[in-house]
């Protein structure tokens, strides 16, 4: 009965309550992020970044990324060119002139002993070494225009048609000719952007090209291309690929309706046969043992790639990761990939605006992570907040309760109908908060398609472990107030008021 | 001070005393909160400081040739000394402040001194990267009588830049890639429009000064041509009185070189101060999150407070006591506990904070800087906080208290129009009535008839009252004379038929502005 009576007690409040129940939202959603980190991603987030370095995360043996350096760590300021044997002139073309601040002790590549530890972390599937080399396209075919001009190009060794999965495989993207077949594995051939930045005629299937690769040596750990000990290779394109941006939607000035262009990546990377690849490696480097740079970690399920991200980080701290989709959101968000020609397809007002908001990071730094110390403030403050709402309650109801007293309630009955209130209002706000969360992480769970069983299982488990939490809390927080008023004198309540 | 104000005083803080003692718990959260509050801000604070100098600190200084090294973007001249600022932006840094004088706001413009004040060098070079047989150099075309790269006898092998073709490389470089003085060196550079230039180069010289970034050399013509080059793309520049960190050198510069790069002996740690405030950003969101459940947590306690002291507050102000007094009385009690709160904030923090490892980073005065913070910040949230319960017991009557009555904190009471109408002067005048306009929305009238519509009202009687925005505004209209009531529903306007034709009648401006 008296369970009922908190209950429509409550329900009865339920303005007055109002910013308890809020600020238990609050509390309820930020602990429903920090259970998982993201809300994971739906199966097509960070598409052309997956497809292009084969893995839903990218790691690098150089950190770029800067967060607060540990006991004996020191930063060095240096103006040496990023390495050629890695994508980062991809995300910070401009360190070579400015100069970036790098950690004066860092790994300059992963060893096979990292690939192996990086593979036993869960959640982690596989491990792709990343094989890539600089080299400069030194004309196309017989009769170009572009005669002795050059333009530096990244050759990167990929697999067979049908050896990576469709979601790691830039076969998708063929728009002309063929990915590379297993027999062609050795050959010369090989697959090339649809775009290439300094190339003004796109290449067609067929079309040769003449790559001048560098020497490579190992200088202090580090890759060095030796430009002067170069060799030239032919290769005949056999597929090209458009790699897809983003889709620009916008309102068509002259039919006043709704108008869209896919845009397309000027890309730099030209992709051989693993196979041709490490010949050409082995001729220019004199068969160095080749320890890559950047390496491709392919997991189990987007809905937690920031976890295995952050799990990742915090094991191996002088090496960088990021997720797919926040490179990719990196790429957009400086237009690295889309010069201004790329957008030809969209009206000059339209480009001129998208453009504008492009933002140059100076250089990237990783936040402190602030999720326990905040949660555990908000969650204080929520409790804080619904033991003073019981607390006025129980002020401005004394006659209620002295009433209930005098017909025959004992202390414990009093004090379960007012915990009970605490306890319903933190049901409400927690409820309202988790879900605001968990909504999108369930949508993309099913994206992903998820069996059904583990996306219900895993909501069910998450509601309960915030709604169990916030509600320990506010029995504790309520308990005082509930005491305090199951103790107050029939007598002196009923005849004051 | 005369002798019933003083008594009056002495009363008011014996009986702040009681109350202190009777409220002491209420009292003792809030001390503690504020205890707590003030003691995480200034540890959290003083932490995010000192891993800031900290890292300041322990980046390294370049030792450099120059004072700074400006390269150019495409086709921007280098502007000659004579016509670099003078001093230096003290113009371009221009601070605009808004005062408050005279009842108005006034804009002040200061001239900010910025560092450096002056430039006493300017020269011109020239460069670029080139690809080499050993490595991506990065190249500096300097003048031939050049008086930054001068090097001591002992500094320099082999003789100085004096012909095309020559080059000087840093020992580094001489050592790493095993070059000597005579060896050639091949040079390539890719132009803009992808054509390729080879130019040999022949070591005339191998330098060690034991600066940082030490680049090969070659003459400024060769560099020019090199590179291909319309007009020069680096200034080298000394300065005068440069400090020790010019945190404003790199952003003055931007105005007068924009788009350039920089380079000077304390970018590393203007990078680092500029990088840890970026990652301790999110940080400063704890320190106001820390404010603000202080200030709820006080106002809630105020709040209940206040509730469960609603009688003696009636009785108070049934004896006498003013609204200011009441006001007085809680400002001494919750003030006592915000001291109390703030005392042992600082004397916690001077037991801890010098136990922590990071406390040596901290520069001297900063404790005592976020100690003033702190407590200004402080006092402004509680104010803020307080600000509710107290103006409720300003504002309260005896009968609100004792009856338990909603407190409104805006009262309006209207005995005659607002906004005067002409149809209601022509009314008032037409009729020889005395007119009043009740709010009505959407034909519905929100609020209750003290009086009904047919009575006879008195002057000064209250004929309806209106709560809104939860009882927070309360209205009242008042009968501006002895009359009888009469009521339109539609229109909602209040009329009152004076028993006395010649009853006065509200002045209203505008009826003159009419003609009425």
């Amino acid at each position: 009965m008296f369970l009922k009576l908190g209950v429509t007690n409550a329900w009865r409040n339920l303005a007055r309550s109002l910013l308890a129940i809020l600020s238990m939202a609050l509390a309820a959603s930020f602990l429903s992020y920090s259970v998982s980190l993201e809300k994971g991603y739906a199966g097509g987030a960070g598409q052309f970044i997956r497809r292009m370095d084969g893995g839903e995360i990218i790691a690098y043996a150089e950190r770029l990324s800067l967060e607060m350096p540990k006991e004996g760590e020191t930063w060095v300021f240096t103006d040496q060119p990023l390495s050629d044997f890695t994508d980062y002139g991809l995300y910070y073309p401009e360190y070579t002139e400015t100069g970036y601040l790098r950690l004066a002790e860092q790994a300059n590549y992963f060893s096979e002993s990292d690939l192996a530890s990086i593979s036993e972390v869960p959640g982690v599937e596989k491990v792709n070494p990343i094989y890539q080399m600089p080299a400069w396209i030194a004309g196309a075919t017989a009769g170009s225009s572009q005669g002795n001009q050059k333009t530096a190009v990244s050759v990167l060794g990929k697999s067979e048609s049908g050896a990576e999965s469709a979601a790691h495989s830039l076969e998708e993207y063929i728009i002309d000719g063929h990915w590379f077949s297993e027999e062609e594995m050795d050959s010369n051939s090989v697959v090339v952007p649809q775009y290439i930045p300094g190339i003004e005629k796109p290449l067609k299937v067929g079309d040769l090209l003449h790559l001048e690769i560098p020497g490579i040596t190992r200088s202090e750990d580090r890759l060095v291309s030796q430009w002067f000990e170069r060799q030239t290779v032919e290769l005949k394109v056999i597929g090209i690929v458009a790699i897809p941006t983003r889709y620009v939607s916008y309102l068509n000035s002259a039919t006043a309706l709704p108008d869209g262009a896919q845009i397309y990546a000027y890309s730099s990377e030209l992709y051989l046969p693993q196979g041709l690849w490490w010949k050409l490696w082995n001729q220019t480097s004199q068969k160095l043992p080749y320890y890559p740079e950047q390496i491709s970690i392919q997991i189990n399920s987007l809905t937690y790639l920031e976890d295995t991200v952050y799990d990742l980080s915090n094991q191996f701290t002088h090496f960088q990761f990021i997720s797919a989709p926040k490179a990719e959101e990196r790429l957009l968000r400086n237009f690295s990939l889309e010069p201004e020609v790329a957008f030809r397809a969209l009206p000059a007002s339209v480009s001129t605006e998208l453009r504008n908001q492009a933002i140059r990071e100076q250089q990237a730094v990783i936040s402190a992570d602030l999720r326990l110390p905040i949660l555990l403030l908000i969650l204080f403050n929520a409790a804080l907040l619904v033991a003073a709402n019981i607390l006025i309650m129980v002020t401005e109801r004394k006659r209620e309760m002295a009433i209930l007293k005098a017909i025959g309630s004992m202390r414990k009955n009093i004090v379960v109908m007012v915990l009970t209130e605490a306890v319903m209002v933190t049901i409400l706000g927690g409820s309202l908060g988790f879900f605001l969360v968990e909504i999108q992480s369930i949508l993309n769970q099913i994206t992903n398609q998820n069996p059904i069983l583990s996306i219900v299982s895993s909501a069910l488990r998450n509601y309960g472990l915030v709604i169990g939490s916030t509600t320990l809390i506010a029995l504790f927080f309520g308990l005082f107030p509930a005491m305090k008023s199951a103790s107050m004198s029939v007598m002196g309540v009923l005849r004051d008021e | 001070m005369s002798r019933a104000n003083s008594n009056r005083a002495a009363a008011l803080g014996r009986l702040a005393f009681k109350n202190m003692k009777r409220w002491w718990g209420r009292l003792a959260v809030i001390a503690v909160l504020v205890l707590l509050t003030s003691t995480l801000n200034v540890l959290y604070h003083s932490m995010l400081i000192s891993q800031q100098t900290k890292s300041t600190a322990e980046t390294e200084r370049l030792e450099l040739p120059y004072d700074l090294l400006v390269k150019l973007p495409e086709n921007m001249q280098p502007i000659a000394l004579e016509e670099l600022p003078k001093p230096l932006n003290s113009k371009l840094m221009v601070e605009t402040v808004y005062n408050w004088e005279q009842n108005r706001w006034k804009e002040l413009t200061y001239e900010v001194p910025s560092v450096p004040t002056a430039f006493s060098y300017a020269e011109t070079a020239a460069g670029g990267f080139a690809d080499t047989a050993y490595n991506r150099w990065d190249i500096l075309g300097v003048r031939q009588d050049t008086a930054i790269f001068r090097f001591a006898a002992d500094e320099l092998q082999g003789t100085w830049l004096s012909q095309t073709g020559d080059l000087l490389i840093p020992y580094q470089d001489a050592a790493e890639y095993r070059l000597a003085i005579g060896d050639t060196v091949v040079m390539r550079v890719i132009n803009p429009s992808g054509s390729q230039l080879d130019t040999e180069f022949h070591i005339c010289g191998i330098f060690d000064t034991g600066d940082d970034l030490a680049q090969p050399l070659i003459l400024f013509e060769d560099a020019v041509s090199f590179f291909s080059l319309s007009v020069p793309n680096r200034q080298l520049l000394f300065c005068n009185e440069l400090l020790t960190h010019a945190t404003g050198l790199e952003k003055n510069m931007q105005q007068v070189y924009p788009g350039a790069v920089f380079l000077y002996e304390w970018i590393a740690q203007n990078r680092t101060q500029q990088l840890t405030t970026e990652m301790q950003a999110p940080s400063a969101w704890i320190l106001l999150l820390i404010y603000l459940f202080m200030g709820f947590g006080v106002l809630t306690l105020s709040l209940i407070t206040f509730l469960e002291r609603r009688k003696e507050l009636a009785v108070l102000k049934s004896i006498g006591f003013s609204n200011l007094h009441i006001v007085i009385l809680l400002v001494i009690e919750y003030g006592c506990a915000t001291a109390v709160g703030l005392l042992s904030s600082l004397l916690v923090l001077r037991a801890l904070i010098p136990r922590f490892s990071w406390y040596q980073s901290l520069p001297s005065g900063t404790l005592e800087r976020l100690s003033i913070q702190n407590l200004m910040v402080t006092a402004l949230v509680l104010t803020i906080s307080l600000l509710y319960p107290v103006l409720l017991a300003k504002l309260a009557t005896v009968n609100q208290l004792i009856y338990k009555r909603k407190i409104p904190l805006i009262v309006e009471r209207f005995d005659h129009l607002v906004k005067p109408t002409p149809q209601h002067l022509l009314l008032e005048r037409d009729r020889n009535v005395r007119v009043l306009q009740l709010e009505i929305e959407e034909g519905k009238l929100f609020g209750s008839f003290l009086r009904q519509p047919g009575e006879h009202v008195k002057q000064g009687e209250v004929l309806l009252i209106q709560e809104s925005f939860s009882g927070f505004v309360y209205k009242e209209w008042i009968a501006p004379c002895n009359g009888f009531l009469e009521f339109d529903p539609f229109s909602g306007i209040l009329l009152i038929l004076p028993d006395d034709p010649n009853a006065p009648r509200y002045n209203y401006p505008a009826s003159k502005l009419f003609g009425v």
